[in-house]
């Protein structure tokens, strides 16, 4: 017992003793680190404009028009070189002020000349550029377009550093990287609305982006392709919204071909559904809010069918 | 900015950027670097800034 006794405080005086020490060598570090392009620590604010709300989108016009706005408590992700290097929160004032002030801390080896900001909203908890997993609602809900999926980037190139000068370059402006379709389903038989649980879209082109990462040798962001689910949360015969990208396209101004999507439909009791859609050029731009109805037909299996029959629409 | 002679002093390295539509101006201070906005350039009467667009008016097909 004495023994143990003796030994706490004797363990307590040389942590102690130790840490005086600890400091100075954490001191001397940051120095040589200073001097060797250590990782610096900036403190970004970033003076954005737009109209600011509680809402990042805003549904008005008797649902005919779709808004953005800043959002209050919303992040903005800072890449570089497709790796995050920090969060800027949205700071707005009170009302419904012109401008908002984005400020938060990054952590970088020092910017250099060529290098690229890409700012990046709405920040999520998996920090990813992510279309899967949407549930068919534009706002409110924790999985909705407005916070999941409602992608805008601001993307800047540093030009030069003069002395105490950085200049970038890039649009002053951050763009919607995606359009917001509105898809409603009907039956073509009877017809009349679907009640639907899920639907599937597939691209004949192949184009529907699933998820971007940053490609480190062509210094782009590029999307993996594939199809895109949309399972609601519960099964509704009302219009679904879609937050979808077509393509990797840097401009609106690229020419797109048109494209042919198809869609599988799940209803609420289990019943599958095909139909398909053409999608003009012009419809696959990013920035748009677009609505269509697809007719769909049920898929009725023969007892001697192993596989859905084809459905003709 | 790499170039500053007060960065390797400054513990831990700090520097306070502020960016906007086109270029950040900075100035040193004994042991930091402050970024600070030229307000000249940076006025919201210019429309110099980050926007956002809308989505816009519904568009069938």
């Amino acid at each position: 017992m004495k023994a143990k006794h003796l030994f706490i405080p004797v363990l307590l005086l040389i942590l102690a003793a130790c840490e005086p020490v600890e400091l100075e060598n954490e001191y001397q570090r940051t120095l040589v680190e200073g001097k060797n392009s250590a990782d610096s620590v900036y403190t970004l604010t970033v003076q954005a404009f737009k109209n600011v709300d509680t809402k990042a989108l805003d549904l008005v016009n008797g649902d005919q028009t779709l808004n953005t706005y800043w959002k209050n408590g919303e992040k903005v992700q800072v890449f570089i070189n497709g790796n995050g290097y920090g969060l800027l929160d949205v700071i707005c004032g009170d009302g419904k002020p012109k401008t908002a002030t984005l400020s938060g801390t990054i952590t970088y080896n020092g910017l250099k000349v060529g290098d690229v900001l890409t700012l990046l909203i709405p920040s999520r908890n998996d920090a990813k550029w992510d279309y899967t997993g949407q549930n068919g609602v534009l706002t409110e809900t924790e999985a909705s377009i407005e916070k999941m999926f409602d992608y805008a980037t601001a993307i800047l190139t540093i030009e030069s550093i003069e002395g105490t000068k950085v200049t970038t370059t890039g649009p002053a402006t951050f763009r919607n990287e995606q359009s917001i379709y509105r898809f409603a389903f009907t039956n073509a038989t009877t017809p009349s609305a679907v009640n639907v649980k899920k639907f599937t879209i597939y691209s004949s082109n192949n184009k529907i982006s699933n998820s971007l990462s940053f490609n480190g040798i062509n210094k782009q962001w590029e999307s993996m392709f594939g199809s895109l689910t949309v399972t609601a949360s519960s099964s509704t015969n009302k219009p679904l919204y879609v937050a979808l990208r077509y393509g990797d396209y840097t401009d609106n101004t690229t020419a797109r071909e048109a494209d042919n999507f198809s869609f599988d439909v799940i209803d609420n009791d289990a019943a599958l559904y095909l139909g398909g859609k053409a999608v003009p050029a012009d419809k696959l731009v990013y920035g748009k809010f677009l609505n269509t109805t697809i007719n769909v037909s049920q898929v009725v299996l023969n007892p001697n069918q192993t596989t859905p029959a084809t459905s003709v629409w | 900015m790499k170039g500053s002679n007060m960065m390797q002093y400054t513990t831990p390295a700090m520097q306070i950027v502020e960016l906007h539509a086109k270029t950040a101006i900075c100035s040193t201070s004994n042991n930091s670097v402050t970024w600070t906005y030229n307000n000249d350039r940076f006025s919201p009467d210019q429309g110099i800034g980050w926007d956002r667009p809308d989505y816009g008016d519904l568009v069938n097909f």
